[in-house]
């Protein structure tokens, strides 16, 4: 039997151009603040971080197969 | 500064001179205020991008750092003028076949290696089992990160011709994802 991997939680961002036409990001839930692609780097692997130590806490429980 | 040149901008320059003043325009289109020298301009913010500021601003601090910079940027008919360009332009961009693929598709693809290098990077400098790759989905792209546990997060970003109800989605699943096939 296969079964859908369950959502945890998520995080959005929505495109949106700076001054100079670039191409930037915007917190879906916090929409003050323009973020680079280096910004967008350092937050997904922070989210990616963040769920490993939730993942090592168990308070995320595992997936039986 | 406004077009009028009412704020406090000014006041460091009355002590410490007027090189440490930088004049941003923020499109090529709007006037400049009719008080502003030509010679004393300045930076153009859309031929050069924020980048391009902020060294230009270094470039005028002096060693020591004890010279303030007063970077202006000036908008004619204040700010609110700047704002409605800006959105009049990203409809349009966004609905620009040419611009998605040839501006918005490369920085998307570059958001996505970057991520998987970082990834690479964490997992050869620790101990971390960290899996990723990413490929081409549904017209847009998916990247998946994978931990040892079977944790994942999965960052999608779908769009097709047009840049509309875009969202990059930063998931996180409780089991293991796959790829469909190689990153182009």
């Amino acid at each position: 039997m296969v079964r859908e991997p369950q959502s945890l939680g998520r995080k959005s961002y929505r495109p949106a151009l700076n001054f100079a036409r670039e191409l930037r990001w915007v917190d879906a839930a916090k929409r003050d603040q323009l973020l680079s692609n280096d910004d967008m780097v350092q937050r997904v692997l922070d989210q990616l971080l963040a769920l490993l130590e939730r993942l090592n806490q168990g308070k995320i429980p595992r997936y039986e197969y | 500064m406004d077009a009028r040149g009412t704020d406090g901008h000014h006041r460091p320059c009355l002590k410490q001179g007027w090189d440490s003043l930088l004049f941003v325009t923020l499109d090529s289109t709007s006037p400049v205020p009719a008080w502003l020298p030509d010679t004393r301009i300045r930076f153009n913010m859309e031929t050069y991008g924020v980048e391009q500021a902020v060294g230009a601003v270094k470039f005028r601090r002096p060693a020591d750092g004890r010279r303030d910079i007063a970077a202006v940027a000036t908008c004619p008919r204040g700010p609110r003028k700047g704002g409605i360009v800006l959105k009049q332009d990203q409809e349009r961009l966004f609905a620009d076949l040419t611009w998605v693929e040839d501006t918005a598709h490369p920085a998307i693809v570059d958001l996505m290696k970057r991520i998987v290098n970082q990834a690479e990077r964490i997992r050869s400098e620790t101990d971390l089992l960290i899996e990723s790759g990413y490929e081409l989905y549904q017209g847009g792209f998916r990247c998946v990160l994978l931990t040892v546990g079977d944790a994942g997060d999965l960052v999608a970003a779908h769009y097709r011709n047009v840049i509309e109800d875009v969202k990059l989605e930063c998931t996180e699943y409780n089991a293991r994802l796959h790829l469909f096939g190689n990153a182009p």
